[in-house]
């Protein structure tokens, strides 16, 4: 359950955003997380309300949450292929060279006014 | 209005993870973060280890633990600096926490500092903490299927520890799965086989250590 430190940080850095750009309230937040994060939506989701309960900029916010699958290139063939329980290449049986994605945790963007 | 950010979620804690990255640079002090689900052996592994390492470096251990200090006092028999810290309700460490408990040691007398991360194969995953080096300890009671549940902590570590590897006999865990599913996931990682409460594989890892530990500070 690393979601609420995850979405502390997040906390933090929508405040950035509303401090730079002024904004009295944000309407939503997206974030992309990747599957090889381990983060839980519907976790997050709710630490995210709770965590912005006492702040009147955030309060009531959609948090939409984009998830990327995990996928590899081949360190044999290049191919990419998502991982799922499975960490060699379907193609040629290779191992992996490296991860292309599902490491994400980032914000896309903020809606607010 | 729609407002682009792109930008890391874990910034706040990457920051501080660069800012314990320049205090151990500027100190010259070698870093490594040990993950590993909880009785897996880490501390066991460190018991083994500090005496073996004691004549070459100068040592500190930070402990991450939820509860007690049991560890630390494991640790403290050793005559090594220790600082434990208790996340309480946190399932792992952050860079702050380690921001924190380094301005408790005496910087200048150390060549190495073990962390020794709170028991999970999930969460420290995803924390900075500005280490060097992550390695993650699996034992082989916890079966061999870990990787592959788990592959975020094996893809991020430079090496794996199979420990308590003299239970294999007793156990249906299968090495070569295990090497190939910890191998195709990650090609550069190193496995060591180790018993810690025997002592046996252990300085194949501590040389292992002293060679990455005497390549980053030249000494």
């Amino acid at each position: 359950m690393h979601e609420m430190a995850i979405v502390e940080n997040l906390v933090s850095a929508v405040g950035e955003q509303v401090v730079q750009h002024k904004l009295k309230q944000v309407t939503k937040v997206k974030v992309v997380a990747g599957e090889l994060t381990g983060v839980v939506p519907d976790v997050l989701r709710f630490c995210w309300q709770v965590c912005t309960e006492n702040i009147p900029a955030c309060s009531g916010a959609e948090l939409d949450i984009e998830q990327k699958p995990a996928v590899a290139r081949c360190r044999s063939c290049a191919a990419e292929f998502e991982m799922r329980h499975n960490f060699s290449c379907p193609r040629c049986g290779g191992g992996i060279e490296r991860v292309v994605s599902g490491k994400e945790l980032y914000i896309d963007y903020i809606e607010g006014e | 209005m729609e407002i682009k950010v792109l930008k890391n979620i874990m910034e706040r804690n990457e920051d501080l993870a660069a800012e314990n990255r320049r205090l151990f640079a500027e100190y010259k002090i070698f870093v490594l973060n040990m993950m590993s689900s909880p009785g897996a052996g880490k501390t066991a592994i460190l018991e083994q280890a500090i005496p073996r390492l004691k004549d070459r470096f100068n040592m500190a251990v930070i402990e991450g633990d939820l509860m007690t200090s049991r560890d630390a006092e494991r640790i403290s028999f050793h005559e090594v600096p220790v600082v434990q810290i208790n996340t309480e309700s946190s399932c792992h460490l952050d860079a702050g926490m380690v921001n924190r408990a380094v301005e408790e040691l005496e910087l200048n007398d150390l060549d190495l500092i073990f962390i020794e991360n709170v028991g999970n194969l999930v969460c420290p995953g995803t924390f900075d903490l500005g280490e060097h080096v992550k390695i993650v300890v699996l034992s082989v009671t916890e079966g061999d299927d870990k990787p592959a549940k788990y592959p975020l902590m094996f893809q991020e570590s430079r090496a794996c520890i199979l420990n308590k590897i003299d239970l294999l006999p007793h156990t249906n865990f299968d090495l070569d799965r295990f090497y190939k599913d910890v191998s195709d996931m990650n090609a550069d990682i190193e496995i060591f086989q180790t018993a810690a409460v025997t002592g046996q594989g252990i300085d194949r890892w501590c040389r292992w250590l002293e060679e990455l530990v005497t390549a980053k500070n030249g000494s």
